[in-house]
Order: C-alpha cells, then sequence, then structure tokens
C-alpha cells in the first residue's frame, strides 16, 4: 500500500513539473541531523522532476535537470549509511548516486520537493531524506537484495497535453480567494516561509503545485454559455505597467476594460474570474515577476478555465506608433484562433492600425494550459491613442468588440 | 622614405625596449608608431525598427580592436551606442550598463546588465524588442546558441512583466528581415 502511494506521489511530482523548462542544479549538499538522519539537498533553478531508486546496495535520486558547471563531483560523507557520494550527470539529468554501507528498505527514506522562495532567496530543492540510520547502527555492509522502490524513469521535460491532463484533477483543497483584499496575506507567508520545517514546507508546496495545474482539459465550441473565462487585467497595485504622457497608467486602462469584458460576459451566461478586480498586485506588492505572473496563470488553473485572457495596453518609444495587437503562444491547437478572432474583431470595427496578431514568448500566454491570448489595445505612449483609451467610448467598444471575438471562438 | 624610416626606427626601438622586460615601461611607452597596425574590427547589432513594424533591422558597426572579444563589444555598442540610422529606435533604457558577458561551452551567453535594463513602464513591444535585440545580437557570433538575460548578477523571469525569460533566449529569426 505504502509503496503504491509512493509512487503515486513520485508521478504526480513528475507529471507536476513536467511543465517546468530547462531546470539546471546549481548545487548538492548533504547533512546529518541530531536523530542521525541523513539528508541530500539538490537545488535547481526551477522545479523539476525526480525519482528515488534502491538497487544493488545504491541509492540513486535522479533529478530531471542539468549540473551547472562544478556540481558534478565524489564527496566523502559522514553517515552511518554511507560513506559517499556521487554527483553525476546522465543525459539531461543529474544523479545523486549513494553507495550504501546497510541495506535500506522503502521505509527507511523519501524523497519530497521544497518550492522556490523569493523571501528567504532558497532556490527549488529535491530533498531525499534517509532515515535507516534512526532506528539501527547495525551495518550490514555490502550489496544485500535490496527491495527496488521506484524504478519509473524520469520524464522529459517537455509539457505534454496528456500528462497535464491526468494532474490534480481533484484537488481537496479551496482554491484562494482569487482577488486579495487584504495587506494581511503577504506577511503570513513571509512569517510560515521563514520556519525551517521542512514538513510545513512541503505542506505547503503540495498545495501551491495542486493549485497550480488545471484538469488541463478546455472546450473550444459550444457557444458562450457556461464556459469558463479568466480575464486578467494586466499589471496593477505596485506595477502600473506603461504610463502615457499625460500621465495615463496602464493598470488602470487595462483593469477598466476587463471590468466591462468580464460584465458582457456574465451577461452572455460564461462564468468569469478575474486576476484582479481592483487596483492590487495579484500574488503581493513587489513580488518577483515569477511569482506575480504566475499567480494570474493561477487563477486561471484554478477554476479550470476554457479560455484565459490577459489584457494589456502596449507602448513604444516612438510615440508614432499605433494599434491594436494580439499575442498568443502555440501550445494548443487553439491559441492561433482565439488571437485571430479577437484581432479581427477589433481591427474591423476601429479605425487604428492593425499591427497583427503574432506569436510571443510571454510568460502568461505560454505557461497556462488552457487556450490563451495577450492582448495589446493601442500605445499609451502614442499621445492621440492615450486620449482615445481614457475615454468611456473607446473602453465600452473595446470591450464588446473583445466579447465578440470571443464569441465567434466559442461559436 | 625619410618617414618610413623614422617610423621602422621607432618600431625598432619599441621592441628593443620590450627585450628588456622592463613591463611598466613598456606599457609607458607612446603608442603612436603602431596606430598603422591598429585593427578595425566589425559586427553586426541588431535595432528595433523605428516604423514599429515589430521588426530588427542590423546595423553595422566598425570600431578599433581594444582586445575585448567582439561579442563583447558587440553588446556593449547594442547597450551604449545610439543607432546612427533614423529607421531605427534605441529601445535599451537610458542608464543600462553592461556587467558582463559569460558563455558556456555548451553555447549559452549569460548577459548581465545593471539594474536600469527591467524598465517596468515598458509595453510589451519594448521589451520584446529589447530582448530580441540583445539575444539576436549576440546569437550572430556562432559561439552562442541562447542567450540568458541577467540583471545584477541574477536571473530574472521578465523584464517588464510580459516576456518569459525563465528559459533562455534562442534567435528570433521571424523579427528579422527576409
Amino acid at each position: 500500500m505504502r509503496k503504491i502511494f509512493l509512487l503515486a506521489l513520485l508521478c504526480c511530482c513528475l507529471l507536476l513539473t513536467a511543465a517546468a523548462e530547462a531546470a539546471q542544479v546549481t548545487d548538492v549538499k548533504w547533512g546529518v541531523d541530531k536523530d542521525n538522519v541523513l539528508r541530500f539537498v539538490v537545488d535547481a533553478t526551477d522545479s523539476a522532476g525526480y525519482a528515488v531508486e534502491l538497487e544493488d546496495g545504491l541509492l540513486k535520486l535522479t533529478v530531471n535537470a542539468k549540473a551547472e558547471a562544478g556540481v558534478l563531483k565524489v564527496s566523502k560523507i559522514k553517515s552511518a549509511v554511507a560513506d559517499s557520494m556521487q554527483v553525476v550527470a546522465n543525459g539531461s539529468n543529474t544523479v545523486v548516486r549513494v553507495p550504501l554501507k546497510m541495506r535500506l528498505t522503502s521505509g527507511d527514506y523519501k524523497a519530497f520537493t521544497l518550492k522556490k522562495d523569493p523571501v528567504t532567496k532558497r532556490p527549488f530543492r529535491v530533498v531525499l531524506d534517509v532515515t535507516a540510520a534512526k532506528k539501527t547502527t547495525s551495518a550490514a555492509a555490502g550489496a544485500g537484495t535490496a527491495v527496488v522502490v521506484g524504478t519509473r524513469p524520469v520524464v522529459g521535460s517537455t509539457p505534454t497535453k496528456g500528462g497535464a491532463a491526468t494532474v490534480g484533477a481533484t484537488p481537496k483543497e479551496t482554491p484562494k480567494p482569487v482577488v486579495r483584499t487584504d495587506d494581511k496575506k503577504p506577511d503570513d507567508k513571509k512569517e510560515s516561509s521563514k520556519k525551517e520545517d521542512s514538513k510545513k514546507d512541503k505542506d505547503k508546496e503540495k498545495k501551491e503545485e495542486r493549485a497550480v495545474k488545471g484538469s488541463g482539459k478546455f472546450r473550444t465550441n459550444g457557444g458562450l454559455k457556461d464556459k469558463i473565462i479568466t480575464l486578467d487585467a494586466g499589471h496593477g497595485g505596485s506595477d502600473p505597467g506603461a504610463i502615457g504622457a499625460k500621465g495615463t497608467k496602464e493598470k488602470t486602462i487595462t483593469l477598466a476594460i476587463t471590468l466591462k469584458v468580464q460584465e458582457l460576459l456574465k451577461k452572455k451566461g460564461a462564468k468569469v474570474y478575474m486576476t484582479r478586480t481592483k487596483d492590487v498586485d495579484v500574488y503581493g506588492p513587489n513580488a518577483s515577476d515569477k511569482d506575480e505572473l504566475q499567480a494570474r496563470v493561477n487563477v486561471a488553473e484554478k477554476y479550470n478555465s476554457d479560455l484565459f485572457l490577459s489584457l494589456h495596453i502596449n507602448s513604444s518609444v516612438n510615440k508614432s506608433v499605433g494599434g491594436f495587437s494580439t499575442y498568443y503562444y502555440p501550445k494548443t491547437n487553439h491559441d492561433l484562433r482565439i488571437a485571430q478572432a479577437v484581432q479581427k474583431q477589433l481591427t474591423d470595427n476601429f479605425g487604428v492600425d492593425d499591427l497583427g496578431v503574432r506569436q510571443a514568448n510571454f510568460y502568461v500566454v505560454k505557461r497556462c494550459s488552457m487556450p490563451a491570448a495577450l492582448l495589446e489595445m493601442c500605445f499609451i505612449s502614442n499621445p492621440k491613442e492615450e486620449t482615445l483609451m481614457q475615454s468611456n467610448w473607446f473602453q465600452k467598444k473595446t470591450a464588446s468588440m473583445i466579447v465578440a471575438g470571443i464569441e465567434k471562438y466559442f461559436a | 622614405m625619410k618617414k618610413l624610416f623614422l617610423v621602422m626606427l621607432l618600431v625598432f626601438a619599441v621592441i628593443n625596449s620590450g627585450c628588456f622586460g622592463d613591463e611598466p615601461k613598456r606599457q609607458g611607452q607612446p603608442v603612436a608608431p603602431a596606430q598603422q597596425e591598429v585593427k578595425q574590427i566589425s559586427f553586426v547589432v541588431y535595432r528595433a525598427a523605428a516604423d514599429g513594424s515589430e521588426k530588427l533591422l542590423p546595423e553595422k558597426i566598425t570600431m578599433q580592436d581594444n582586445g575585448k572579444t567582439l561579442p563583447e563589444n558587440a553588446l556593449t555598442a547594442l547597450v551604449s551606442a545610439k543607432p546612427q540610422d533614423a529607421r531605427m529606435d534605441d529601445v535599451v533604457p537610458i542608464g543600462t550598463k553592461v556587467l558582463g558577458l559569460k558563455i558556456d561551452a555548451d553555447g549559452t551567453a549569460y548577459a548581465d546588465f545593471s539594474k536600469e535594463l527591467a524598465k517596468r513602464s515598458y509595453g510589451s513591444y519594448n521589451e520584446m524588442m529589447l530582448c530580441y535585440a540583445i539575444a539576436n545580437t549576440l546569437t550572430e557570433f556562432p559561439e552562442i546558441q541562447r542567450v540568458q538575460i541577467m540583471v545584477e548578477g541574477k536571473k530574472v523571469v521578465s523584464l517588464s512583466g510580459h516576456m518569459d525569460l525563465e528559459d533562455p533566449l534562442t534567435r528570433n529569426e521571424s523579427l528579422l528581415n527576409k
């Protein structure tokens, strides 16, 4: 039973991190605590899959990330369990090999991950605890008939749609409120993250990861009614976004238009979730770009959205540049389609330049699992367009054109 | 003829003084005679098209060899020199400095900039053009396959809140005029 649970946990971890790309192992450390538990910690630049294998007196921790130069090494260990560890490269994986001095069983070790913590500046970590020496110190040397616990191959780093679809389909925790209305939360977070208790960290990590991945399923037709749509008003709170010559802030205009889109979509029977409904940061004030952008993606994932739209205002050093553009990342067969549908509605009905539908390596449209587009609704750096976007007329018409585009997409 | 003789004499003098291994003295020697031999180097940097067409235009820069590598010079020129062509915009935020450039054997370049690079008020257009001006300028050199943009020694995920810079950027051919 325990084995199955461990395997399932492993699979979960592997699949959840499958979408993360090109994490790098930056360090491998070991230590023995007061209870004689031997701990290995693999630091990585980003979340990475891992697997633990036990065979022929060798404990192997494989992390699905390449090691940076200098990480690969052989180190001596002072423990009743082992005398040395080797960090070796295996293709694009990093393997920590621990030749064992004693016989281990599946209950003698456990592995888990700790997420990146911007507050304490700690990286993503894969932790392997060997508790064998905690109970007994009988050193049965040599290779025994050790129990093989997990021989699952480490999955590749390419995100797969099928993989995502099987993950986190039944989240037990109720999702966090979408919009933060108080300032307490970031502080709470800071305090709890300072705690050294690895178990708490682990629990938090699981909650965080489960929240990140939705069902991976989305609907692309059958009309607007009952469709789940997440809207993201670009920037907000401590991040004003681009600022026009007259002082207009991008975050203000994006929110005004997004609220209008929300209202119209609701009227048409869609279920709408918002990353923010007021002038706030989604993750927290002055958070890292990753946390702030990922927090927006998380809202779409939490509610298993069928569609994710991020609304922005553009800006250029050249003040004469203007117009609409819509960006997408070609991760599903529908990203281009939604971008085209919205862009067409906007440019057909406004007398501003059509800068076209473009592919872009933008975080929010790339990292969410459902079809998505990032709209750039004119240039705040263009004085004419800055005036235009301040008008209620423009905001209302833009909102209704976006909704018309969404409606055509779901037709 | 007389001039040439004088120059040769000077060159000889310089070489001669060097032979005695008095290093500080050698460095102190006037470099004037060697000026004829100063090598010119040239490279291409990519600039955003001024018409907002989401294109990067190549600008050829020729300068005296200063002993730095071509990628270093190209990156510094992109950041510090203004484009000399009216069809090009300078999308690098004012005050940005190159703090370092490290190229790994696997072809990843780590380009480190001062904090000015992460300009919060940039729109997605500017952010994108800035990132790929850097990536395309550096990937012009065969030893560089991908570029990790860093700010003050740290990997950044975004500069202005749109781009995903978590993984190193590869060359973006679609922004180049064919």
